[in-house]
């Protein structure tokens, strides 16, 4: 009797400390300007996505929203450029492309004696959405977040 | 990124300087040169030359190893 006693204990003890693992209180976040935001693919989604913490439930959880912007509007490709975003996709740098709903990564070239000029070296259209999700691609204002491992 | 990367380069050559050896003026100088290149390189805005930025701050990385490297063979030569 002591020794089921004592595992009833144990019991007992490790479901409340899960319950309290997932019951732990989130924190709200103000929705933040499009510059400090951090956007990238999500399951589910077109196009770029960024979430937030809006509210909290009856638990503690998190109510969360997402915004999502699509890469065809025009003007947002050309705010995201203005803002300095730049895109990790697998590791590697690019840039939201201007003209064309998808990634561009520039690759300066030699056009003659002391001259150069810049050329899309390599575009991933957002409609590429798997591979945009495998390789973890994450944009940001390059100015307000270290790119890769740095 | 760049006020990050140009306060570790201020932490780097602190070290450097602390070290005050030939081959610390030489890394001092480097970062120096590279942090002036990203600089120019990120002004392009979209223009940039996106693998050559990625290969200046894999640079700035290697340096940043070696001062960590030095200043712990410093300590270690000096215990």
């Amino acid at each position: 009797m002591q020794l089921n006693k004592s595992w009833l204990f144990i019991l007992l003890l490790s479901l409340s400390l899960g319950v309290d693992a997932c019951t732990t209180p989130q924190t709200v976040y103000p929705k933040l300007a499009l510059v400090d935001q951090i956007l990238k693919p999500r399951e589910g989604f077109s196009g770029l996505t960024h979430r937030t913490c809006a509210s909290l439930d009856e638990q503690g959880q998190c109510k969360w929203e997402i915004e999502e912007h699509q890469l065809d509007d025009a003007s947002f490709r050309s705010t995201m450029n203005t803002l300095n975003f730049i895109c990790n996709i697998g590791g590697r740098r690019f840039k939201i492309c201007l003209d064309k709903a998808g990634f561009c990564r520039m690759q300066s070239v030699s056009c003659g004696w002391f001259c150069h000029k810049t050329v899309e070296a390599e575009f991933i259209p957002i409609s590429n959405y798997k591979f945009l999700l495998d390789a973890k691609t994450t944009c940001f204002n390059k100015y307000a977040y270290p790119m890769g491992d740095e | 990124m760049l006020g990050l990367i140009g306060s570790a380069i201020g932490a780097v050559s602190a070290i450097f300087s602390y070290l005050n050896t030939k081959a610390s003026q030489k890394y001092i100088d480097q970062l120096v040169q590279l942090r002036t290149d990203l600089q120019a390189e990120e002004d392009k805005g979209y223009q940039s030359d996106d693998a050559r930025i990625e290969d200046l701050h894999k640079q700035i990385k290697v340096i940043f190893d070696a001062a960590q490297q030095e200043l712990a063979l410093h300590i270690a030569s000096k215990s």
